[in-house]
């Protein structure tokens, strides 16, 4: 059904065909390939590379999955003067991102008491579910403006971390040519009690141990030790972010701008278009919205553990803040010259490598960290980019769903889903028991498996394993 | 021998897991009753059974129970929740009446109620109003079959007759988001059959329900579902991120259109 050519380690390349304007490039190995799932959103990928201006390949990350025109895992890098911004190739949670911060204590000397109350008070001091916010306070109009432009640094001057969080960032937490002026009174609305929440779906916080280090020289200049607590954060823009990617579809919908699309969920504007222009401005806002929210996420955990095991705030490092749903611009070679694209990477990770200008002289060495969450129980990885120029330096995002939220809520019916967590070393707590029974781990992909492609295809290297045992789910 | 039957619409709603105190209908057999015949004679339902004709209506109709009921008014004896169809009755009034006609004709006694006022009983004495009024919250709701019911004993009803029909939304396999076919004569029922699948899963969103004036194509139906999505949102939050503009449309014997939900 699918013309698939291996050329490398765990990378195949999807022959074009009818009006495909590149090649797919497949990452994955044999395993995951055979996986039925994998039907529809390889269609997806050909649809993409149908898109007008598109470069190199249309590309598909190991935990990919079907999506809303762009699969989840899907990248694709378009020239500015004739390519093609699509919200669909971002995704609704725009800069949905995981975050990942160290504790200086390794996991075990914490005694089981002092851990659930740890997970009790961050639970309380996180908002976390459906509706979840800051009933109390929402953002001014005037706060809105600032943090949108100014990205992360909004917070951390109003208190909400240190200025380190932010160098420990992708592009320092902030996205250029932000311009909020151009969001709706909607999207304002709907994210404006919402700044320092997780939100809901799969979207956590989880606190564990790293378990094994893969790499010690890249994990010693990271801080990273074997048994030490971390904290690991997945959130993104919310409300905000999903308004606007609501707006602009509807806006690019009734413009026109499916038309004459393979499929029309990938409805996209010029870039150069004021259309395009003015989503890109909308985006980066949401981008800034989801940096400051992690940024406060972070900062609330860390008065937990203030709080309940006395760890002064300051010792608690950010690793790094990475973003999963984006469209950047970024230079990249394209037959020998230096080019700037619009990357889009939908479900999917920067992984620049060593070298890469674009990266902090911190990560010139080692290339950035890329954190890869898996389910709330097996792992989640931390690996080292390596900037590989087929995927235009990017890396999977997660472990990718292996079963539907209904198929998984049915199987677990009846089920004492926290009981059986505890038994397998992990506390949870949720606002809802069908969060959980969405989110079990045997309803995910194993990450393993993912991570082990990507290393294979020479995306990143492995560095360490973390092992959750603490989890608030959204 | 005689058996005590009546005709029902069964009814299919997102029941709360927990309700309150009570003799509690079996959530599986909740009905609406459209007309109680009362002690029929055996060698009379054979009659009756020879005769019945179907309900005009293919896809089961919808609504939201909007108010709770605690019946007959001056010393409840029920608790039941009202229904608000999104159709015109007209079609439920007209199935009545032609029964009516039908038993008269046969010469078997019903009972005609002055207005007919749409309802499902959730439970019978004993219970504690209070409880039941502190606990109602709007939901969503769609008649799934009509029986002709023999009414036994402990609320147990045996079917005598039944016409199944086509549920106007069925939830479908999608690994990352939430998908359904929802099915609809039209665009405003498409519009109005995707309200009832969302709020099946949440039923919260019965609170931010608006009818629509004049909807002609699939693009103003997702636009409008968005538009309550964004105000749930923004009120209390949304378990939904939007309904994607995905138009795969089938034209069968009726609208068959494939929604599927960012969430």
């Amino acid at each position: 059904m699918f013309n698939l050519k291996k050329i490398a380690p765990a990378t195949y390349v999807l022959l074009k065909e009818k009006a495909m304007k590149v090649e797919g490039l497949i990452i994955a190995n044999e395993k995951l390939l055979s996986d039925v799932e994998m039907v529809h959103p390889l269609e997806q990928v050909k649809n993409v590379a149908h898109l007008n201006g598109i470069v190199g390949y249309s590309i598909a990350m190991p935990d990919i999955h079907w999506g809303y025109g762009f699969p989840i895992g899907g990248v694709a890098a378009m020239r500015i003067e004739d390519g093609v911004i699509s919200p669909g190739g971002v995704g609704y949670d725009i800069n949905c991102g995981v975050r990942l911060a160290v504790v200086p204590i390794m996991y075990d000397e914490i005694d089981d008491r002092s851990r659930i109350k740890l997970l009790q008070t961050i639970y309380n001091l996180v908002p976390s579910g459906v509706g979840s916010g800051h009933k109390e306070r929402g953002l001014s109009d005037k706060d809105y403006r600032d943090l949108c432009t100014l990205g992360a640094k909004w917070s951390v001057d109003r208190g909400f971390g240190f200025k380190r969080d932010l160098e420990y960032s992708e592009s320092n937490g902030c996205i250029e040519g932000a311009d909020p002026s151009v969001i709706s009174s909607h999207a304002m609305q709907r994210g404006k009690k919402q700044l320092g929440s997780i939100g809901s779906g799969n979207h956590f916080v989880e606190i564990g141990k790293i378990e094994e280090i893969f790499d010690r020289d890249i994990a010693k200049s990271w801080n990273l030790h074997l048994g030490q607590m971390y904290i690991l954060i997945h959130s993104g823009s919310r409300g905000l972010g999903h308004q606007i990617c609501q707006d602009t579809l509807n806006d690019f919908i009734k413009k026109g701008y499916g038309e004459n699309l393979i499929d029309r969920q990938l409805v996209a504007a010029p870039i150069t278009s004021q259309d395009g222009q003015n989503y890109l401005s909308a985006m980066g806002s949401a981008a800034n919205y989801a940096f400051n929210n992690r940024q406060q996420i972070l900062h609330l955990i860390r008065e937990g553990f203030k709080e309940v095991l006395k760890i002064d705030p300051e010792k608690i490092i950010q690793i790094y803040d990475v973003c999963h749903n984006m469209a950047k611009m970024e230079k990249h070679e394209v037959n020998g010259k230096l080019e700037t694209l619009c990357v889009h990477r939908k479900g999917a990770t920067r992984a620049f490598g060593p070298g890469s200008k674009e990266l902090s002289s911190i990560f010139q060495k080692t290339g950035q960290p890329v954190l890869v969450p898996g389910d709330m129980q097996r792992a989640s990885f931390i690996l080292a980019g390596l900037g590989n120029p087929l995927t235009w330096g990017s890396c999977c995002h997660g472990a990718g769903r292996a079963k539907s939220r209904a198929q998984s809520f049915k199987e677990w019916k009846g089920e004492n889903l926290i009981s059986h967590m505890r038994n397998l070393g992990v506390n949870v707590m949720a606002a809802s028991r069908g969060t959980i029974a969405e989110e079990m781990p045997d309803a995910y992909k194993d990450v393993s498996d993912v991570v082990a492609a990507v290393e294979e295809a020479k995306l990143a290297k492995i560095v360490g394993r973390l092992k959750p045992h603490l989890v608030v789910k959204g | 021998m005689n058996k005590r039957l009546f005709f029902a619409f069964n009814v299919s709603a997102p029941w709360q897991e927990i309700e309150p105190k009570g003799r509690l209908i079996d959530k599986n057999l909740r009905h609406m009753t459209v007309l109680f015949l009362g002690d029929v004679m055996e060698e009379k339902i054979d009659q009756i059974l020879k005769s019945l004709f179907i309900f005009d209506k293919k896809i089961g109709l919808a609504g939201l129970f909007d108010k709770i009921l605690f019946l007959p008014k001056f010393r409840a004896n029920v608790i039941a929740y009202r229904m608000v169809f999104f159709d015109d009755i007209q079609s439920i009034n007209n199935y009545r009446t032609s029964l009516i006609q039908l038993l008269d004709r046969l010469e078997i006694s019903h009972k005609d109620f002055k207005s007919f006022l749409p309802h499902v009983t959730l439970c019978r004495r004993p219970f504690e109003i209070r409880e039941w009024k502190k606990n109602f919250e709007k939901l969503p709701f769609f008649i799934s079959s009509v029986h002709l019911y023999e009414s036994e004993q402990n609320s147990n009803y045996i079917s005598l007759w039944h016409q199944d029909f086509i549920a106007p939304f069925e939830e479908i396999e999608h690994t990352a988001d939430l998908a359904f076919k929802i099915r609809g004569n039209n665009y405003n029922e498409l519009y109005l059959n995707g309200f009832i699948a969302l709020a099946f899963k949440y039923s919260k969103l019965c609170d931010f329900f608006t009818p629509l004036e004049k909807v002609d194509n699939l693009d103003d139906v997702i636009i409008a579902l968005n538009v309550l999505i964004e105000k749930m949102d923004i009120k209390i939050g949304s378990p939904f991120k939007a309904v994607s503009f995905q138009s795969k449309l089938e034209k069968k014997a009726y609208l068959e259109w494939e929604m599927i939900v960012d969430v």
